[in-house]
């Protein structure tokens, strides 16, 4: 291996709860994870600061490490010295700022299903990073007057106003457009600079100098690629996409706002980037590598992330209303407190529920204080995938990979990460919350981001390449084993598959066995290990061929859980009567080999 | 924090004297009423300002009869100018003499003109910022509000809602246990802050409405009453959290020792883009505030420290930190984190330290008293 010049680096996350920071530098010849630290982010008050927050887990690195990376004053050592101290590089992403709170205005929702598309399409964009779109107040008219518009942009008090037109008509066609751009124009004149949003135009090009025109020069206009009826992009433009200019007023109004980040920034190879999007390229960049269909899922103290990589598909959905901490009462209602709890292999009413709700919210960077807290919050990140997953499953065309249609797409790779799932007493615990919140079909390996550097692997990629692969391929990315998810009609109990799983190495040995519907099977299978599996599935069950009855062979991963057998069903129906459904939920999780979580009680 | 190589606490302040520094902001800009170096009393008024209100749209082209780009010729007040109601904003003289007019609908600012179009803010009303605090006010923001410092006992909570006021500080009952039921207060406690150590029951904060009394202080509130908390006039602070909860013994027994005195309550609540905490501050007038210290927004977790815990079983109970560092530990719920050892309940006295139940909780768990 040529000695590269990056051998030494910190990445650091600056995330809305917790700032986790590790240390990466040569061990033997390989990159490894020396040290890990996390310290509660200290971009609020009375901190103001987020670097004092990095400095902390970089003082428990130097601890860890038994290095001095820090000067007196707290700035980083860089370039790592001869003797050892400092690093080479550091690179960092945040996620700690505010959402951008988004308005749409241009066409009258309600008018057609073309224009509600597009205005759809205009609310979804703001998904894609952090960036809220707001509801307008009620009305009953479909036509609103001026004075409407205007007071209805006030209500929403909005850091961001898209004006969406249709991609594919002048202004003068659209009387509906040039109403909005008046309306904005005139609301943003009553705003204090201060306060005043950014407003972009997303509409046929035609209409942009009109629209300019209109809203005047006192207002920082963005334009942007216009949407098309059937919600589409329009494949032709040149102008950046609306996706983009979102990001990047959030980086610019938000993320380079944050108090104290030009300290960090001041220390960084490379600009601070929005979590999101550092975690969005990291997980492209790894299905790249395996050539793996794969989901990344980041569920967060204030947000979930979702990105998929399916071959010349990229989405990524950013729902900046959904996390374990901050957002995790509005998780609960969003999804319905009962949807929640279904998850508890224990009982808990609806009141202790939303009490445990209301103190993590006001004390968001406590962990769980005890078994209760902890299925708790396991059950919020579920919701909180399920509620994101169902965002992104409107933009995925998965073509052939869609086996059925009320059942997700078959993925090849699922990889988790974000505080709750990195804090989980058990890998099995975080294999069974991905199967239960996404539930995949046929075969999928899961991993986790063990290192927690997952959305900051493109950005130690964009420093040391060298240092990313081997990352990835060694202890940052662990695989957790591969699941097999069957689809069947069967009734509880019934056999559905027969397997055989034969151990490859130098003394093969087999292993058979049976599973019924609504069982999970758990099949030792260490990391790195592989095993050929034959599934020979019952006449109603189809084990990801799009065909039942047929049997498959595999060829699986172990990892730190083994081969699952989630012969549960799809969708997972979980029992209505609260007793029988706990029980289950023990029974799965006993499955599991988290049988001991009795004895916590 | 100035060491990184030791772990610093949030502090909850519950402390009998020190010297508080309090901003009093206007949401929107108006005008400060007080000078530098002035005493204010909680009732006086620190600043005023015209609550925004939805903006109010005049096709003023049409009704001058005139095109769109030539109104602004004939508006009689600058965007910005402020007017009364009936005054003349804009005028026209017509053929033979004949004037048109437009004239304010009410008291007012003109906000925009848009292509012949005017935008005008109809003030509803007036928002009047009072001190809520004895004091001296110390900074003046032209426009937006004043700074002012006292010196005085501080306790602060963990949610509020939102509200302020003021008045004479009641202990109820005489255990950090005691719950706020309808049967506990009559009309005597109208106008004052009245603490309970326990939970906030429905029928007490009906009652406690009722009577208007000016504000309640609680260990604990079930979330399934934080509408009705909401809804009400009077301000709400708790300390300890959702849930059934007993407050911590150092903040009960400081509100103990403010029984009887003025007090303020504010309380705030916000975690993202600007956290605050709900506080209550009694003033020493006495004292100057300069000659008293200010509390630490961090103090260090070390051996000694004072700490309280933020979830789990011991929610809300006070201890003092027995372990020299932090240390890996698997906690209940199972997972791992680094944790010190607490002495619960445990005073600065050594002996009593040595008779109180020791526990292990999570550093992220734990707010310092101080």
């Amino acid at each position: 291996m040529s000695m590269p010049q990056v051998e030494s680096i910190i990445a650091a996350d600056i995330g809305s709860t917790l700032t986790k920071a590790v240390l990466i530098d040569v061990v033997e010849g390989d990159y490894r994870i020396i040290a890990r630290a996390e310290f509660p982010t200290t971009a609020e008050p009375p901190w103001s600061d987020v670097a004092l927050a990095l400095q902390q887990c970089i003082g428990r690195l130097e601890e860890i490490a038994g290095r001095q990376m820090l000067d007196d004053s707290g700035a980083l050592l860089l370039p790592e010295h001869v003797d050892g101290s400092g690093v080479d590089a550091f690179v960092a992403s945040a996620s700690a700022a505010e959402p951008l709170r988004v308005a749409v205005t241009g066409l009258m929702p309600g008018a057609s299903s073309a224009r509600n598309n597009i205005t759809e399409a205009a609310r979804r964009a703001a998904y894609t990073t952090y960036a809220l779109p707001t509801d307008p107040p009620p009305t009953k008219s479909k036509r609103l007057d001026l004075a409407a518009r205007i007071n209805a942009l006030h209500q929403q008090a909005p850091s961001v106003i898209i004006v969406a037109g249709d991609g594919a008509r002048a202004a003068k066609a659209q009387p509906s457009l040039i109403e909005a751009a008046h309306a904005v124009a005139m609301a943003c004149l009553t705003w204090p600079d201060t306060t005043r949003p950014d407003v972009i135009f997303s509409g046929d090009e035609r209409a942009r100098a009109h629209v300019a025109e209109i809203v005047g020069d006192g207002v920082n206009l963005h334009s942007t690629g216009g949407l098309q009826r059937d919600a589409r992009p329009a494949p032709d433009d040149s102008l950046p996409s609306l996706e983009s200019t979102l990001e990047a007023i959030f980086v610019e109004r938000r993320l380079n706002r944050l108090p104290q980040i030009g300290k960090l920034a001041a220390m960084a190879n490379l600009p601070i980037a929005a979590t999101a999007a550092a975690f969005g390229v990291s997980v492209q960049a790894i299905a790249r590598h395996f050539n793996f269909r794969t989901l990344g899922v980041d569920v967060g103290g204030a947000t979930t992330s979702l990105a998929l990589h399916d071959a010349a598909q990229f989405h990524r959905v950013v729902r900046s209303d959904l996390g374990v901490s901050h957002n995790i009462e509005r998780v609960a209602r969003a999804a319905g407190i009962a949807n929640v709890l279904r998850w508890l292999p224990q009982s808990l009413s609806e009141d202790e529920a939303w009490d445990r709700l209301a103190n993590k919210a006001a004390r968001p960077y406590t962990l769980p204080g005890d078994h209760k807290d902890l299925w708790l919050e396991q059950a919020i990140a579920r919701e909180a995938i399920r509620l994101t997953l169902s965002e992104l499953l409107k933009r995925w065309r998965p073509g052939k990979a869609r086996l059925y249609p009320e059942l997700l797409p078959v993925l090849d790779l699922i990889i988790g990460t974000g505080g709750v799932l990195n804090h989980v007493p058990l890998s099995a615990l975080n294999a069974l919350i991905l199967l239960d919140a996404l539930q995949p079909v046929g075969v999928v390996n899961l991993a986790q981001d063990a290192g927690g550097v997952l959305p900051v692997l493109s950005l130690v990629a964009g420093v040391g390449p060298q240092v990313a692969a081997e990352l990835t391929a060694h202890e940052g990315i662990v695989s957790l084993g591969t699941a097999i998810c069957p689809v069947s009609s069967a009734k509880p109990g019934e056999v559905i598959l027969a397997y055989q799983l034969t151990y490859a190495g130098a003394n093969p040995s087999t292993v058979t066995g049976e599973v019924k519907a609504g069982e999970i099977e758990l099949l030792p299978l260490g990391i790195n290990d592989k095993a050929e599996l034959v599934v020979h599935p019952a006449g109603n069950t189809d084990v990801g061929l799009k065909r039942r009855g047929r049997s498959a062979v595999a060829q699986v991963e172990g990892g730190l859980v083994g081969v699952i057998i989630d012969a549960r069903g799809r969708p997972l129906a979980l029992p209505d009567d609260p007793a029988q459904r706990e029980a289950l939920n023990r029974t799965w999780l006993s499955s599991m080999g988290a049988a001991s979580f009795d004895s916590y009680d | 924090m100035t060491n990184f190589h030791v772990f610093y606490l949030p502090v909850a302040h519950a402390r009998p004297q020190a010297r508080i520094i309090r901003e009093r902001l206007l949401p929107h800009s108006g005008e400060v009423s007080v000078e530098p170096d002035q005493r204010v009393e909680p009732p006086h008024i620190v600043a005023r300002a015209a609550m925004p209100a939805a903006p109010l749209v005049v096709n003023l082209a049409q009704r001058l009869g005139v095109p769109p780009k030539d109104v602004k010729g004939f508006l009689l007040k600058a965007i910005g100018d402020e007017f009364n109601k009936d005054e003349v904003l804009a005028s026209k003289k017509g053929r033979l003499g004949r004037v048109s007019e437009y004239r304010a609908p009410g008291v007012g600012r003109l906000l925009a003109e848009h292509e012949g179009q005017l935008v005008l803010e109809i003030v509803p009303a007036l928002m009047e910022l009072p001190a809520n605090i004895n004091g001296v006010v110390t900074n003046v923001m032209p426009r937006y509000g004043v700074v002012i410092e006292l010196a005085g006992g501080l306790a602060q909570g963990i949610w509020g809602n939102g509200k302020e006021n003021y008045g004479v500080l009641k202990l109820l009952g005489d255990k950090p246990d005691q719950a706020l039921t309808q049967d506990i207060i009559d009309v005597s406690y109208l106008g004052a802050l009245v603490v309970v150590g326990g939970a906030i029951q429905a029928d007490g904060l009906k009652q406690a409405t009722a009577l208007q009394v000016h504000g309640v202080i609680a260990g604990s509130m079930p979330a399934s009453l934080r509408d009705q908390a909401m809804a009400a006039a009077l301000p709400i602070m708790i300390t300890e959290g959702f849930g059934s909860w007993s407050m911590a013994a150092p903040t009960y027994e400081l509100l103990k020792g403010f029984n009887g005195r003025e007090a303020a309550l504010r309380a705030v609540y916000r975690t993202r883009g600007g956290a605050q905490r709900p506080e209550l501050v009694s003033p020493l007038p006495q004292q100057d505030a300069a000659s008293a210290e200010a509390p630490p927004h961090a103090v260090l977790l070390q051996k000694g420290a004072l700490v309280r815990v933020g979830a789990g079983a011991y929610l809300g109970q006070a201890g003092r930190v027995v372990s020299e560092k932090p240390q890996t530990q698997t906690l209940a719920g199972g997972i791992r984190a680094r944790a010190v050892e607490i002495a619960l309940g445990s005073s600065a006295d050594t002996a009593a330290d040595l008779e109180a139940e020791r526990v292990w909780i999570p550093i992220h768990n734990l707010e310092a008293i101080g």
